[in-house]
């Protein structure tokens, strides 16, 4: 489903809740698509936000073998 | 400059009531108006001795008082029914109101309410002169409106 950006405060009356400006969302039906993208109350999500809300960021890898001794 | 296009008569809008702000009725067939008065904000001016304007700072936003006008009618879970018990609730039952002027459609706006007191609620009035379907108003006073865009 493609992403979008809200530009302005939208309430979603489906789920009850508020979409905040700059928030990412989903928009799955065509016609309600057009409609926002029409009243420019949405942008698709750019390729840097789309990354940020759809991937798991990985921690980076961390070296648990404890302290290493140092020879003098 | 151009005739705006985009004027439209609101006589099909949306009118919905929450007593918790989460699960909304629609009144629309019961509502008859809405009248929300108008946005305000507190301000203040005082005068020095130098100068002959005021100085004049901003305040707060004021409350909104929100009169609303239904059709009176007697099922259990009408609007009159529901409204009666939250104005005779000890301590004034919530009451939440949001309506959308064009009716509620994806891109139009929607106006909501945060939680309200129940001011005013008339009783009906019986009227032999008057043919007109039986009617009563409320009035909720609000402490702010959130305008959102219906997605």
């Amino acid at each position: 489903m493609p992403k979008y950006e809200a530009l302005f405060l939208l309430y979603d009356r489906a789920g009850e809740k508020y979409i905040q400006p700059g928030e990412v969302f989903e928009v799955s039906d065509p016609a309600k698509e057009k409609t926002l993208l029409e009243k420019g109350l949405i942008k698709p999500a750019s390729e840097k936000v789309k990354a940020h809300a759809g991937e798991t960021i990985k921690a980076a890898s961390v070296d648990e073998s404890g302290p290493k001794s140092k020879d003098k | 400059m151009t005739q705006t296009t985009g004027g439209f008569s609101a006589t099909d809008a949306k009118i919905e009531y929450s007593l918790a702000g989460s699960t909304w009725v629609d009144i629309s067939g019961f509502a008859n108006s809405l009248k929300p008065g108008a946005l305000t904000r507190a301000s203040g001016a005082r005068w020095t001795h130098e100068g002959d304007g005021a100085i004049l700072t901003a305040g707060k936003l004021g409350t909104l008082d929100i009169d609303v006008s239904i059709i009176y009618t007697e099922g259990t879970g009408d609007a009159m029914a529901i409204l009666l018990t939250q104005m005779q609730t000890v301590g004034g039952g919530p009451l939440y109101l949001r309506w959308s002027p064009k009716g509620g459609a994806t891109g139009e706006w929607q106006f909501t309410t945060s939680v309200g007191v129940l001011k005013k609620l008339d009783l009906p009035s019986p009227d032999a002169e008057d043919a007109k379907p039986c009617a009563v108003s409320f009035s909720i006073e609000v402490a702010t409106i959130t305008k959102a865009a219906i997605t």
